[in-house]
């Protein structure tokens, strides 16, 4: 029986390789891309993927900082917001999660834009 | 100079070629693309080798002007491997903007997601192994409690009997020799009941089963208790003195579980009676701060005793620990009273030091921040036990008393301890009897045992509950020889007025017994509410 988001498609396995396909598409996109420079991605990725188990009901692996914080020095605009999202619903759609549940996981991640926008 | 470069493209391990952007028909292409995508024999546009997700995607991607990625499984001489592909706009020398595609093969991804898989296939596995195990180590936790509760119920019952003869034997007319060994025999069995008393207190400490019952205390009241009590199993020829002091003249009323600080005190004090040969034994307090709502404070025990170096004070707290291994015999004790001190204090919320000088002695610093009672509040103490009795004041003859016990020498010494007074006593061997002479007689009173055959006390005890009315209270003192909360908490339920452990001092059931049996129906009302 699944009963979070996070089991009903397969859980660490397949949102690790959500988020690692989400990160090459957001690679790829040389306006992004710039974000990212002097990352540790291994670290990002694995931050990013327990943060999804979390928000999604999965087990609460998440032992990143608070998310305000770690993303003020960045000046985050709008619009580069928008497109990280439309890029994580993307990887979501390929990963065969159903058009429903990606509205509710994309809800989640809008629901941050506060915390993530200062620019 | 660039004439060998289509041969060269078609000699590349990637596939590379461009679409036309709005139909995407391929326009060019190299060989390996050719063969990926079966060209020959089907279409030549890219949509047709496409998902319809990935040709969503692809298309928003060229309207944003993004790359985009997507996978392909293509048999390559009947082997089936990934092919990455990647697309980006590119405009070329002849001013038209051209969709490049790019592939190469990498089964990386599927290798990841192969082990992704197996690593969470193997987690969920050790995840599922170490619950059993957890599943396991409790139930066995669980049953190791049991067994030492059942234990300590099977130890106190015959030792009930052994304590309880001894008690009537005191009575009679003894040589000196004869009190010699009787107190001999009532020493040991005290031991020995302390020593389960620990080992219980320990596995229910250990279980995290342990719970803290606090309650308005005067610290100086308390303080005074202690010590005299461990004054009394002093050997008085050994030249030991005891004494109380108290830094501060005011002591204020403080929350706390009385019984365990008594425990905890007295544990530090018969340890400093154990390991002092002479001089002098000191149990102070001291106020450390104190407001209107929580008060800090100091209890410290000091010995001249033998005291002990840096390496044994390490590991004087940890369980089974003795001060050193040849101590068990010369000194005795289960090697838990430290253990149970510090785990007790620490549930209090304080902490426990030592500070110790080989030869010198020993000081045990119990620190506590208790929270401080309303002053009057102790005044109004609803412990009507300890309000009324007075040993001077026993009232007992023509009483009838009801005693369900199943063991017949348990019988036999409740009698006993009530022999000096003219009794009628009404004797029932489980509960069924003890209901039905319940039911046929008029009794001042009830000794219920808590566990007999073929009904229990418990379910006696709301037997009888039952039958009564409400102005027609007859008290009912629960005697066991199982102590637990749990136990306590049945007996409240099916209102049990008093509990008594196993073994009992038999000054101790006659005073019970005198100030139950005197207790006015009025009064107990009072007391209920």
């Amino acid at each position: 029986m699944a009963d979070t988001l996070f089991d009903k498609y397969g859980g660490f396995a397949t949102f690790s390789s959500v988020v690692s396909s989400f990160y090459k598409k957001v690679l790829d996109n040389d306006e992004l891309e710039s974000y990212f420079e002097g990352i540790n991605m291994e670290r990002l990725m694995s931050h990013q993927t327990n943060f999804i188990a979390k928000a999604l009901g999965g087990p609460d692996r998440y032992e990143g900082r608070d998310l305000k914080n770690v993303h003020a020095r960045f000046n985050i605009s709008l619009p580069h917001f928008h497109e990280v999202a439309e890029l994580l619903e993307e990887a979501l759609d390929e990963a065969g999660v159903e058009g429903e549940d990606t509205k509710t996981i994309i809800s989640v991640v809008a629901s941050l834009q506060d915390q993530i926008v200062s620019n | 100079m660039w004439s060998l470069l289509p041969e060269l493209l078609d000699n590349l391990d990637q596939g590379i070629g461009i679409c036309d952007i709005d139909t995407l028909c391929f326009v060019e292409y190299n060989n390996k693309l050719s063969v990926w995508f079966d060209f020959l024999e089907s279409s030549n546009c890219l949509a047709d080798y496409m998902s319809e997700t990935h040709l969503k995607h692809l298309r928003k991607s060229i309207e944003k002007n993004r790359k985009y990625r997507f996978r392909r499984l293509v048999s390559i001489k009947s082997r089936e491997v990934s092919v990455e592909f990647n697309t980006q706009i590119i405009e070329l020398s002849n001013r038209k903007h051209y969709l490049v595609v790019q592939g190469v093969v990498d089964n990386s991804e599927a290798e990841i997601q192969a082990l992704i898989k197996n690593h969470s296939e193997i987690l969920e596995k050790s995840g599922a192994l170490l619950k059993e195990a957890k599943e396991k180590a409790e139930a066995a936790n669980v049953a190791k409690s049991a067994f030492i509760a059942t234990m300590s119920h099977e130890i106190r019952t015959p030792m009930n009997g052994v304590l309880g003869m001894a008690q009537q034997m005191a009575k009679s007319d003894l040589g000196e020799a004869q009190l010699v060994c009787l107190r001999g025999i009532q020493n040991s069995g005290n031991q020995l009941l302390s020593i389960i008393n620990e080992i219980l207190d320990f596995s229910k400490i250990e279980a995290g089963k342990m719970e803290l019952h606090e309650e308005p205390c005067d610290l100086k009241v308390l303080i005074e208790d202690v010590v005299q009590m461990s004054f009394s199993s002093i050997n008085l020829d050994g030249g030991i003195e005891m004494k109380s002091t108290f830094h501060q003249s005011n002591h204020p009323v403080v929350l706390v579980d009385d019984v365990r600080l008594k425990q905890i005190l007295m544990n530090l004090l018969s340890n400093a009676i154990k390991f002092t040969a002479q001089g002098e034994i000191d149990l102070s307090l001291n106020l450390l701060a104190s407001d209107n709502e929580s008060c800090q404070m100091v209890f410290c025990v000091s010995d001249t005793g033998i005291g002990m170096d840096q390496d044994k004070i390490d590991h004087l707290f940890d369980a089974f620990t003795q001060y050193d291994s040849s101590t068990t015999r010369h000194y005795g004790g289960t090697g838990l009273g430290l253990s149970i001190c510090k785990q007790l204090v620490e549930l209090m919320g304080g902490s426990i030091l030592v500070e110790s000088e080989l030869g010198i002695g020993s000081i045990f610093k119990v620190l506590l921040n208790l929270p401080v009672v309303q002053h009057g509040v102790l005044g109004e103490s609803n412990d009507l036990a300890s309000s009324d009795i007075n040993g001077a004041n026993i009232n007992l003859n023509g009483k009838r008393i009801l005693v369900a016990e199943d063991t017949l020498m348990n019988q036999e010494l409740i009698k006993m301890a009530l022999e000096e007074y003219e009794i009628e006593f009404y004797m029932a061997e489980n509960g069924v009897e003890a209901v039905n002479l319940f039911r046929k007689n008029e009794v001042d009173i009830v000794l219920m045992d808590c566990l007999m055959p073929i009904m229990d006390g418990f379910d006696a005890s709301q037997s009888i509950r039952s039958m009564e009315s409400t102005e027609n209270h007859v008290p009912i003192i629960a005697i066991t020889a199982s102590i637990s909360d749990e136990i306590k908490q049945r007996c409240e339920a099916v209102g049990i007025d008093e509990i008594m452990s196993k073994p009992f001092d038999f000054d101790d059931l006659v005073d019970k017994v005198n100030f139950w049996s005197n207790v006015s129906t009025a009064s107990l009302s009072v007391a209920k509410n």
